[in-house]
């Protein structure tokens, strides 16, 4: 992989020239109260590289909260048309687990029957990762992520302190660079590593990955359901917030004449009281702790045994939403290790 | 004209704010009127045109003898009955009188010396379904336009109209708030029934659940973060219930 | 200010979630809730395989996951019998013949009726289960030659509730199948529960409260005692119907020393995109809009839960 280098002060002129240029939409990570989000860049100067992490992950972008797919005249079959909104879109600064869990979505949108929504949305993206400079209480990526951002990435930055290095992940990435004032990287790949690697996680998943499923597979019939459970408001707040949580809901949207709607997407989760419910009214997930344990197992043994890499990249994001302190996943693993 | 449905809006014990949010409606209430022929509204126009209804929107609680009559004289003219607005649907704020024991407390805690006046006559805060049948419910402290507006479309197009059985804490997620409980405010939201886009926490107020619970709020694990907060047992009860909301846990 | 993204809408011509039109050709009522209908489509015929389903739409109003009751066609033309519980399949209902709906489909497994060739089959089907089990159980009457012993077991809730009563009295004239049926009950107050529901149909009850039943009363079960010896090595069993009667129904067969390999069934779950997308009807690694509906309970049988 290519390593080139350049100034934060050039970098910082590069993305307002990208900006200027309106070839397309930049997107970045700026403040938000005592938080950060991601958010449309007004200038260079909003974009925050140290951020520690942003409320919602960048899955946004590419599944909208709001998606229309079909537009129609209320009870005119024949009207039925499949629509689709997007423009190119550069996203600045996503974290590396951000982008294993856009790897994940990928391979769930393109499987079998591919999503054009999605994938349309996805083509017309150019992804700049970017590694943690800020610690997260919550954080555990290291432990759950291997290098499959590298699968969806475009460039990384490296922050070296005065310069960013970049890593050329893709040729649609270096073509992005071009008329930029990039160096040569000079620093070794041992400092590359060591900047990239040094904001050390506040946690960890306390089994490795490769065990994680057969471990929690052993303990389907654990206490911890029913305790974490009884503790869930069921609020979906730990869905919501989750990079690889895409599960969505379709609903009929009516104009006020009722002369034009549309079907969308909206996005919905197994969190909530009404997900599994069938039209007769039977709820296959009725008790909280039945729910509780669908997504954790979703992400530990469900998503891996269908796409082959863990389900859940450790942004901590459901931990820190979680009004109850139960969401993380890593904190399943630890209260079934100190029951043992 | 004649096909389109008889729509009437009615009120009770209330501070008429949600036919307010009917009445400004702005634009839309025009292609409102293109839907339905409104032939009783206190707040927009001068007396009816209509004797029997397909709609009866009713606003506000039942606290008098005299109020349930005028209800059930509505209902027997009505097809649709819709109680809209959270003191129609369990009596809202106006309930918290039923708190005292006794409503002559009540009454001479609010009006004084005049307390003893006919006009000023009151009984325990009923909601519209303990008294007649309620077909649908917009709840609400007011009611949200939208939604309002969505019911409507979906009983147009003939579509029975759902309430979203999720918590506030969704809608509030989806606009990337910052959790109040991060700042250390009490907010509602894990148990409020959503709807109403989160208005509130969006723009800094908690939650207070003035659209009443989800169908099953988890209403021990409240008491357990309330009680993480060190409030007492009367400061978690007066949280819980400013609108109606019982605060008891099911054992 | 921001610029309010995106400002490109494109015509998404290979969507997944975009109906083709289908023309309601026929429609009769069954029972006060459930209403036979066929569809035909313009220019192709669905193309759809025993036990698969396929998503039936109305703009405006919304979508729902539907089984296909006919068997395999050459023409244009599918069936479905739909029940009447939500707001899309009233809509359905009240469609009159000419008007259209969209289809999306067909999707899931089927049953593999290709596989189970020179096998004997035992159908197991209860109430509304018949509709999804119709299509292989046609399939199998067309391919008469193609199968061994050919049973079939159906029970409803009441005589009211049957469901393709014409097809019912010629399988129980066949003398190269084996077919009984029983109702749970002939009490028909089951409908007095249901009847926050249009009624305006009532056919069967009124038929059912002057005629008396004379078959078979009792949970679906106790007619496995009628059957004659069931190979278990050269029988498969293809078992719909609602969540409670699996448990029992394959209780029996076990009892039967029928294998789970030799157990298949059609599970019901909210099946809202029928792509494997949504996630509404996933039940642990399982979509079944993809996976299934239609299992062999070896392979779900670990599955807590499950039915």
């Amino acid at each position: 992989m290519e390593l080139l280098k350049i100034s934060k002060k050039n970098f910082l002129s590069f993305v307002d020239k990208k900006m200027s240029e309106k070839k397309s939409r930049i997107v970045g990570v700026i403040q938000k109260g005592s938080h950060f989000v991601f958010d449309d860049l007004q200038s260079s100067k909003d974009l925050r590289l140290d951020y520690d992490v942003t409320i919602l992950p960048p899955k946004k972008y590419f599944q909208p909260q709001k998606e229309v797919m079909l537009k129609f005249a209320p009870k005119n079959v024949e009207s039925y048309v499949a629509v689709n909104s997007y423009d190119p879109i550069t996203i600045f600064g996503i974290h590396y687990y951000d982008l294993a869990a856009i790897y994940l979505m990928d391979r769930a949108f393109s499987d079998g029957d591919g999503d054009e929504h999605y994938i349309k949305k996805r083509e017309n993206s150019l992804l700049i990762g970017s590694y943690p400079q800020k610690h997260f209480k919550q954080r555990f990526s290291r432990s759950v992520v291997k290098d499959q951002y590298y699968k969806v990435a475009d460039l990384m930055l490296v922050d070296m302190g005065d310069e960013y290095v970049i890593e050329v992940v893709s040729e649609k990435g270096k073509n992005y660079l071009k008329g930029s004032q990039l160096k040569k990287n000079t620093y070794s790949l041992k400092q590359v590593e060591e900047a990239k690697t040094h904001i050390k996680d506040d946690q960890k998943l306390p089994v490795t990955v490769d065990i994680a499923s057969e471990f929690l597979t052993r303990n389907y019939y654990h206490s911890v359901w029913k305790y974490f459970g009884d503790k869930c408001f069921s609020c979906g707040s730990c869905v919501f917030v989750c990079p690889t949580c895409y599960c969505f809901d379709v609903c009929e949207e009516i104009d006020l004449t009722l002369a034009a709607g549309q079907r969308i997407k909206v996005w919905d989760g197994c969190m909530l009281e009404n997900f599994a419910v069938v039209a007769d009214g039977h709820n296959f997930r009725r008790d909280r702790a039945d729910r509780f344990k669908h997504r954790t197992f979703r992400k530990v043994k469900y998503l891996p045994d269908r796409y082959r890499y863990f389900g859940c990249v450790g942004c901590g994001r459901c931990a820190d939403a979680c009004t109850a302190d139960i969401a993380g996943p890593n904190k399943v693993f630890k209260y079934i290790l100190e029951k043992q | 004209m004649s096909d389109k449905p008889k729509v009437a809006f009615f009120d009770f014990a209330c501070c008429e704010g949600c036919q307010l949010q009917v009445a400004n409606l702005e634009e839309d209430i025009i292609k409102l009127l293109d839907l339905v022929d409104l032939v009783e509204f206190r707040e927009v126009m001068t007396g009816s045109t209509s004797e029997t209804y397909d709609i009866a929107f009713i606003e506000g609680s039942i606290t008098r003898k005299s109020d349930e009559k005028r209800l059930k004289d509505i209902r027997e003219r009505s097809k649709l009955l819709v109680a809209y607005g959270q003191c129609a649907v369990n009596g809202g704020i106006n309930r918290l009188k039923n708190i005292w024991h006794s409503m002559d407390d009540v009454k001479k805690c609010v009006y004084g010396d005049d307390s003893y006046m006919p006009h000023l006559d009151t009984y325990p805060t009923k909601g519209v379904d303990e008294v007649v049948k309620v077909d649908l419910y917009i709840p609400g402290c007011p009611i949200n336009r939208d939604e309002f507006l969505r019911m409507v479309k979906e009983l147009s197009l003939g579509k029975i109209p759902r309430l979203p059985n999720h918590p506030v804490c969704v809608e509030c997620k989806l606009k990337e708030n910052i959790c109040l409980f991060d700042k250390g405010v009490i907010c509602l939201g894990p148990l409020a029934r959503a709807g109403c886009g989160a208005i509130c926490p969006s723009n800094g107020s908690p939650c207070e659940a003035c659209r009443g619970t989800v169908d099953n709020p988890n209403k021990n694990a409240m008491h357990e973060i309330l009680d993480k907060y060190n409030y007492t047992v009367e400061e978690i009860k007066r949280t819980i219930n400013l609108f109606g909301v019982n605060p008891e846990v099911k054992k | 200010m921001a610029e309010t993204y995106p400002h490109k809408e494109v015509i998404e011509k290979t969507s997944i979630y975009l109906p083709e039109v289908a023309t309601l050709r026929e429609k009769r009522p069954m029972t006060p809730f459930d209403t036979y209908f066929s569809f035909e489509l313009r220019d192709h015929s669905l193309g759809h395989r025993p036990g698969q389903f396929a998503e039936i739409s109305i703009p405006g109003i919304g979508e729902a996951p539907i089984s296909v009751s006919s068997p395999p066609a050459t023409d244009n033309r599918f069936e479905m019998v739909i029940r009447k519980v939500g707001t899309v399949t009233s809509a359905i209902h009240s469609l009159e013949v000419g008007e259209k709906v969209g289809v999306r489909g067909p999707y899931g497994t089927s049953f593999p009726m290709e596989a189970l060739k020179g096998s004997s089959l035992l159908f197991i089907c209860g109430g509304i289960g018949l509709v999804p089990a119709r299509s292989a159980i046609k399939y199998a009457l067309e391919h008469r030659d193609d199968y061994k012993n050919i049973s079939i077991l159906f029970g409803c809730k009441d005589p009211a509730q049957r469901l393709f009563v014409d097809e019912l009295e010629q399988w129980k004239q066949r003398d190269d199948i084996v077919f009984y049926e029983t109702v749970d009950t002939t009490d028909l107050s089951t409908y007095l529960e249901m009847s926050h529901m249009d009624l305006s149909y009532r056919g069967p009850v009124d038929e059912w409260k002057s005629k008396k039943w004379k078959d078979n009363v009792g949970v679906i079960t106790t007619l496995f005692p009628k059957l004659d010896y069931v190979d278990p090595r050269e029988t498969y069993a293809i078992v719909v119907g609602p969540p409670v009667m699996y448990k029992f129904a394959i209780m029996n067969l076990h009892d039967m020393e029928l294998s789970d390999d030799h157990i298949i069934l059609s599970l019901e779950r909210r099946m809202k995109c029928g792509v494997g997308k949504c996630g509404h009807c996933q039940i642990e690694d399982i979509y079944v809009c993809q996976d299934g509906p239609v299992f062999y309970y070896n392979d779900i049988s670990y599955i807590k839960g499950v039915i």
